[in-house]
């Protein structure tokens, strides 16, 4: 409404502007070529009269003089050099002074002629020029000269309240036909904004509905340009934040899940513990054991959750250093072998030697772990887990290959997600939150690097880290 | 904001700027209008009548030495003076010039001179030279060829258009039967004067035939009695007259002058003089030479003229000028009424006539002969002119215009839709001094003149004005008027009319301008 505004009052005022000048341009045309006849026609005059004033042939020059201002359509006068009229075509203002401006420049010798055009009350124009209701008049003066030098002037009195009338027809014309065009213009212009702006205001009350909360809403992408585009831009942001909405529902009813299971479960026995005094002490101890691993379990999730959540609000700093990454990639692997050797797993190590980048080691050594821990875990006793740290360009690429039960494609999308998880049942037994790989995904993602998987069921998997040398933390992966 | 602002502004500029594309008409109407300088003029207030001409040439017509024509001769003018006085001034130049290389003198050996009384007379653009009786030495063509170089010499004045030549009072024949009158004579300058003198032996009787049967046409002038006795004035007509007898003549002019003047406007409705007579007119000559007509009338006469409106003692004025200008050798008049001869005659105006053996000569009416000026009353809102009589020696005074203008319209005038044009109450006492100086009248007026103005408005002040300058104009010959009031410039008195400055001669305010 604002831009509609500003539109019209733009385009009023510009068609104001165009139509006064357009009528300046007018009256200036009319008035100045009036100028040049009336200015003209005295001169000639003046030629003319000037002998016959200075002889004084009175009968002569009275005839000539109405017969003169007749066919102009006006009135002329003579006065002398002390501004009396001596002869009037009119014979209405003999004898009397003639106080006119372009009277007096021309009797005080400031010029030799002069014109002007004037608006005066009914009663003076009617006295003028014999005109009834007329309003405008102009006066055009020439000198007179003789043998004697300058021997008065003459005057001609012209009717110009036809072209004023004319003028102001023009005028009123022109106006009548700028308005139109404006009101067209304006009413174009108001169904043109509708039309541009109805998709805007459709998008605008869409973001409303979705700020009230219903992210299933969508603006048609209809039109071209810039609005479709704006259109085909929204729907997708809606489409992520639903997918971000479902996600977030589903994340918080898989922690809810995540969280409240153990408590169930823990609940359970102990009830079973507090109404069941007789309970075998065995019993009683394993369900204790049990007891404390939910809570480790438990305190786990939790840490697990206000690590992302850190890491989300970017509250975890990151903390910038040059790494030795195949120190730190030896250093992982040496810290699991033990625990691979007890599976009876292979862990081989292949880190190319001497390979560095700015990264926070915390996080990088979080990673590698995380993945070489998982690794282990779905891979079956026995198995072999390869560690291995190569330069790729400008990038450091990890590959944790692994001889295990492997991913199913349908899953391989989503077990980068929060809680998700393969297979629950087993996942819970090894000890696993459902959050490792969104967490590692999030540390990738500081550094500005990727994470992806290629798996096979039953074949295994390999999780490949790619993650760029010089980068200054990165963005959070989506 | 910022943006906002910068927007206001913009639109503001741009309406701003519209706004001066066309400056509209009339804008400067709040500017105080212009004043003019006062008028000056370069003459002062006359306290007194006078006319101030540059010293000019008079032209004199005068016989060829070889006498074929008529040779111009050109003198030293009298500056100053009233036509009137100018046209008897002319004349004694004519008649004294001498004989030169070019011309001969009129008189050739005689000595040629005006008479003692009326030498002069100017009046209705005829002017009557009376000779003294030396003149009668030149022979007949000698007399006509004077007559002709009158003509010429005196026409050359404005509003002069033909001459009467008398001799001692009576007009002069040109033929030894003494019938063949000169009548008006015109100017003839250049023309062959033996061609001319042919033309007027031609028309006399020839040897042996009957005079009263040989018809003659001739241009003369006829005298008309006034209206309200105010004297008699002239206007000229061409004749025809059956016979060259004065009997004849005289019936011929007596009816001629009772169908009344052609032109002239003031004068009497003439009664049918030839049906008021119970004779024809008869000649009888005189003892101390000369010839006389006697006219009668039945009984009753003068009552019905009276009746009729005319005035006894001008009508026979009239009657008296018409024949003894024209007939060759009258020397007066006798009137009878029924069988007496009417030997008193008064008129109001002029006194008594003096009628010595019951004649009425010339010379008895030669304060009867009027001028006449034109003067400007108003008709309709326009100026209309209107013949006024004056004194023939005044005819062309300007004061006499302006006195003439005072005295407003005759009642006939008025009749005819006449007004006055000047204040009520202002006379010739008003007019404290008046004259001519170059091509300008110079009029000082009384305050009382400027208060009665002052009186008649802002309405009749133009036409008031106007009045005096088309009158002192067309009469004088000036073309402007300029006007003081005891002996200063006024400004404004009614507040239309701007007295200070000049008044040029406007005829677009005289009726005549118009339809």
């Amino acid at each position: 409404m604002k831009i509609l505004l500003a539109f019209f009052v733009v385009v009023g005022a510009s068609f104001i502007v165009a139509a006064n000048n357009m009528n300046g341009v007018v009256r200036n045309y009319l008035t100045g070529q009036r100028t040049r006849e009336d200015t003209q026609a005295a001169e000639n005059l003046a030629a003319i009269y000037a002998p016959l004033f200075q002889s004084g042939d009175v009968t002569d020059l009275n005839n000539r003089l109405q017969e003169d201002a007749l066919g102009l359509d006006g009135r002329l006068l003579l006065v002398d050099t002390d501004g009396k009229v001596q002869y009037d075509s009119l014979n209405g203002f003999c004898g009397q002074r003639l106080q006119l401006s372009e009277v007096l420049r021309v009797l005080s010798g400031e010029d030799t002629a002069s014109y002007g055009m004037h608006r005066a009350d009914r009663e003076a124009v009617y006295r003028m020029t014999g005109e009834a209701e007329a309003e405008y008049v102009a006066y055009g003066a020439h000198e007179m000269t003789g043998s004697r030098g300058l021997i008065g002037a003459l005057v001609y009195v012209s009717r110009i309240q036809g072209m004023m009338d004319s003028m102001n027809q023009v005028s009123r014309q022109l106006n009548t036909v700028f308005a139109l065009i404006g009101v067209v213009t304006l009413v174009l212009a108001l169904f043109l904004s509708r039309v541009v702006t109805s998709p805007i205001v459709n998008l605008s009350r869409t973001m409303r509905r979705m700020g009230e909360g219903d992210l299933s809403v969508r603006v048609p992408e209809k039109g071209s340009g810039e609005l479709l585009q704006l259109a085909v831009n929204y729907n997708t942001m809606a489409a992520q934040l639903e997918k971000m909405d479902r996600s977030r529902n589903q994340f918080v009813s898989n922690a809810s899940h995540e969280l409240k299971t153990p408590l169930t479960s823990m609940k359970i026995m102990l009830e079973t513990m507090l109404y069941e005094p007789d309970m075998p002490a065995e019993l009683r101890q394993e369900f204790m054991r049990d007891i404390n691993q939910e809570i480790d379990r438990l305190t786990q999730i939790i840490t697990d959750l206000l690590t992302l959540t850190r890491m989300d609000n970017r509250q975890d700093a990151m903390k910038m250093e040059d790494l030795d990454m195949s120190a730190l990639t030896e250093e992982i692997a040496r810290l699991l072998r033990p625990v691979a050797e007890k599976r009876g797993q292979k862990l081989i190590c292949r880190a190319a030697p001497g390979l560095r980048m700015r990264g926070d080691g915390g996080k990088l050594n979080q990673v590698l772990y995380n993945l070489t821990d998982n690794a282990m875990k779905y891979t079956q006793d026995g198995g072999t887990v390869q560690v291995s740290l190569e330069e790729e360009g400008e990038n450091l690429v990890w590959r944790v290959k692994d001889n295990g039960v492997g991913i199913p494609r349908e899953d391989q999308e989503h077990i980068f997600d929060r809680f998700y998880r393969v297979d629950k049942a087993r996942s819970r037994d090894t000890g696993g939150t459902g959050l490792g790989l969104s967490i590692v995904k999030q540390m990738v993602g500081l550094h500005g690097g990727s994470i992806r998987v290629e798996s096979e069921p039953g074949k295994g998997s390999c999780f490949i880290v790619t993650l760029p040398r010089d980068r200054e933390g990165g963005r959070t992966a989506g | 904001m910022r943006r906002r602002r910068l927007l206001a502004l913009t639109l503001a500029m741009m309406l701003g700027l519209s706004g001066c594309a066309a400056r509209p008409v009339g804008e400067d109407e709040e500017k105080p209008a212009p004043t003019l300088p006062r008028a000056s003029v370069e003459w002062t207030a006359p306290d007194g009548d006078f006319i101030y001409g540059e010293p000019g040439l008079w032209t004199l017509y005068l016989p060829s030495r070889n006498g074929l024509n008529l040779a111009a001769q050109h003198v030293q003018s009298t500056p100053g003076i009233l036509r009137s006085e100018e046209a008897e001034a002319i004349a004694r130049e004519l008649l004294a010039y001498p004989a030169n290389q070019q011309v001969d003198a009129l008189g050739g050996g005689v000595q040629l001179a005006l008479a003692a009384e009326n030498p002069v007379e100017y009046s209705g653009g005829v002017v009557t030279v009376n000779l003294a009786s030396s003149a009668l030495g030149l022979g007949y063509r000698g007399v006509y060829t004077l007559g002709l170089a009158l003509a010429s010499t005196l026409c050359e004045l404005e509003n002069v258009r033909c001459v009467n030549v008398l001799v001692a009072g009576q007009s002069v024949s040109l033929d030894t039967g003494g019938m063949l009158p000169m009548g008006s004579v015109t100017a003839h300058p250049g023309e062959n004067l033996p061609v001319l003198w042919e033309q007027m032996e031609a028309r006399k009787t020839p040897v042996g035939s009957d005079a009263a049967q040989t018809p003659l046409t001739s241009y003369m002038t006829l005298y008309f009695p006034l209206d309200n006795g105010q004297g008699i004035i002239c206007e000229n007509r061409t004749l025809t007259f059956p016979g060259q007898t004065p009997g004849l003549m005289a019936s011929a002019i007596l009816e001629a002058l009772s169908q009344g003047a052609m032109y002239l406007t003031g004068v009497t409705e003439m009664p049918d003089l030839m049906s008021q007579m119970i004779y024809e007119p008869l000649t009888s000559e005189l003892a101390d030479g000369g010839r006389m007509i006697t006219l009668s009338f039945r009984e009753g006469v003068e009552a019905e003229w009276q009746a009729a409106g005319v005035d006894p003692a001008c009508l026979a004025a009239a009657i008296c000028y018409s024949l003894t200008t024209f007939i060759p050798g009258t020397a007066g008049v006798a009137i009878r009424v029924g069988d007496r001869p009417m030997t008193s005659l008064r008129s109001e105006k002029f006194g008594e006539v003096p009628v010595l053996g019951g004649l009425l000569r010339r010379s008895g009416f030669g304060n009867y002969l009027m001028g006449q000026t034109t003067v400007y009353f108003i008709r309709d809102g326009r100026l209309a002119p209107a013949e006024k009589s004056v004194d023939r020696g005044r005819a062309d005074s300007l004061r006499a215009q302006l006195a003439a203008l005072t005295e407003g319209p005759d009642a006939r005038e008025r009749a005819e839709g006449l007004e006055a044009a000047l204040p009520e109450g202002t006379g010739e006492e008003d007019v404290l001094g008046v004259a001519l100086e170059g091509d300008a009248v110079l009029v000082n007026l009384s305050e009382s003149f400027r208060s009665g103005i002052q009186r008649m408005g802002r309405e009749a002040e133009t036409l008031l004005c106007y009045s005096m300058v088309n009158t002192l104009c067309l009469n004088s010959g000036a073309r402007r008027v300029c006007f003081f009031f005891e002996g200063e410039q006024v400004e404004y008195i009614a507040g239309t009319v701007y007295w200070a400055g000049v008044f040029d001669y406007n005829t677009g305010l005289c009726e005549e301008s118009f339809g």
